[in-house]
């Protein structure tokens, strides 16, 4: 019964939550991601806050090179696998109370003014949600890919690399 | 006699010449921000004005009120600093006579258009010179840091920056701006005092270091006030002027 309750209390709580990121989350964001977790908000930061990883989350990148400072200011650059390309990102928001980074996508994107957040939200009861938002100011038009194309690409990658630091943390 | 007075003429003509404080202000009629700026322009030294740097600051009133000038003009008098034009561009609206400087140094692009676009030709025509942007600094405190950072993304005017305890959060997409900024090789100095700005100045130092520019980070003892700022503008003009 006890736990009954608290399953219901944690699809509710989540239920709430998922509404009021839906709408709060950046209501002008091009793409959202989200992720609920079984692990808890601090175990799943742990994991997204190393930041200079993430080549073994998401499969679009072979290499990360990081330079600077390990947060505000800190740069990676991303290689994409067998050197079709890479794009560059530079930590413009990083904190650890808050358990969020944002990073603006300075080179390589077909798109302007691009800047995507990280965040992760404390369910409760050893749960969390990873949220991800992406906006950017303008596409950029170019014979490789429509914006379409593109905003399905970030989705793709976007998800498949939330999914695995899911695995990660839960692990 | 005739020789005694032109004797005493030329003694008073150069020393007048030693110190030279050349002064020079107006009211600028502002289409972008729609209002009347008060504008002070002082030349020191006594070097050929061909090769004189200009320093434009903010908060240009309460810059003078707290006797920086003086500072300055002493420092170039003791050749601490090199003979050079200072513009104390002031932040009250000459018409509704109040103090706007967290609208003017919010980000905001109204305040860097009337500085590209009307006081800079303004002062510099009103001088009978252009200055390049290699000799142009522009120097703030507090607020007017935050707006000389944001210049430091959006403009091609100025550069080199000086930012005393500059207080960043009004401007949310400032980082944003110097990350996606174009601009290269810009000299900037930043100061923060302990328990003053080092949560805003930390930040902005890392953003500008990883843009590859030359960046100075001095952290003091003192505090946001002027007590702190006057013991740093020597070093600070040192700087600019290099």
């Amino acid at each position: 019964m006890k736990n009954t309750f608290q399953n219901l209390s944690v699809v509710l709580i989540i239920s709430i939550l998922s509404t009021t990121l839906s709408m709060a989350q950046k209501a002008d964001a091009k793409v959202t991601a989200t992720k609920v977790v079984n692990a808890s908000a601090d175990k799943v930061w742990e994991k997204l806050r190393k930041m200079d990883d993430i080549d073994k989350y998401s499969s679009a990148v072979a290499k990360v090179e990081w330079t600077g400072n390990h947060g505000i200011g800190g740069q990676r650059l991303c290689t994409a696998p067998e050197g079709q390309g890479y794009y560059k990102e530079s930590i413009m928001a990083f904190d650890d109370s808050q358990r969020t980074y944002s990073y603006a996508l300075v080179e390589g994107v077909p798109a302007k003014g691009m800047v995507n957040n990280f965040k992760v939200v404390d369910l409760g009861y050893n749960k969390s949600m990873i949220v991800w938002t992406s906006n950017y100011d303008q596409f950029i038009t170019n014979p490789n890919m429509t914006e379409d194309q593109f905003l399905g690409f970030i989705n793709q990658s976007i998800n498949e690399m939330i999914n695995n630091i899911a695995k990660a943390a839960k692990a | 006699m005739k020789h005694i007075i032109l004797l005493y003429t030329c003694i008073l003509f150069i020393l007048s010449g030693c110190k030279k404080t050349v002064e020079d202000s107006f009211s600028a009629k502002s289409d972008s921000l729609n209002t009347e700026i008060e504008v002070i322009i002082r030349e020191t030294g006594n070097s050929d004005q061909n090769q004189k740097p200009i320093v434009y600051f903010t908060d240009g009133e309460e810059i003078l009120n707290h006797g920086v000038f003086e500072k300055i003009d002493s420092a170039t008098e003791a050749d601490s600093l090199p003979a050079a034009y200072y513009v104390f561009v002031g932040s009250m609206n000459g018409i509704t006579d109040t103090n706007e400087r967290e609208k003017y140094f919010f980000c905001n692009e109204e305040y860097l258009s009337f500085f590209e676009n009307e006081i800079i030709k303004a002062v510099e025509s009103r001088i009978g010179r252009s200055f390049s942007p290699d000799n142009r600094s522009l120097a703030g405190i507090s607020f007017g840091g935050m707006n000389a950072a944001f210049f430091a993304a959006q403009s091609n005017a100025f550069n080199r920056f000086a930012m005393l305890s500059p207080i960043t959060y009004p401007c949310t997409e400032l980082n944003a701006k110097i990350a996606f900024s174009e601009r290269k090789d810009l000299n900037i100095y930043i100061s923060s005092g302990h328990n003053d700005a080092e949560t805003y100045a930390k930040p902005l130092v890392e953003m500008f270091n990883s843009k590859g520019y030359h960046v100075e980070f001095i952290e003091t003892t003192g505090g946001h006030d002027f007590d702190n700022w006057n013991t740093q503008w020597v070093h600070m003009l040192k700087f600019l002027h290099h």
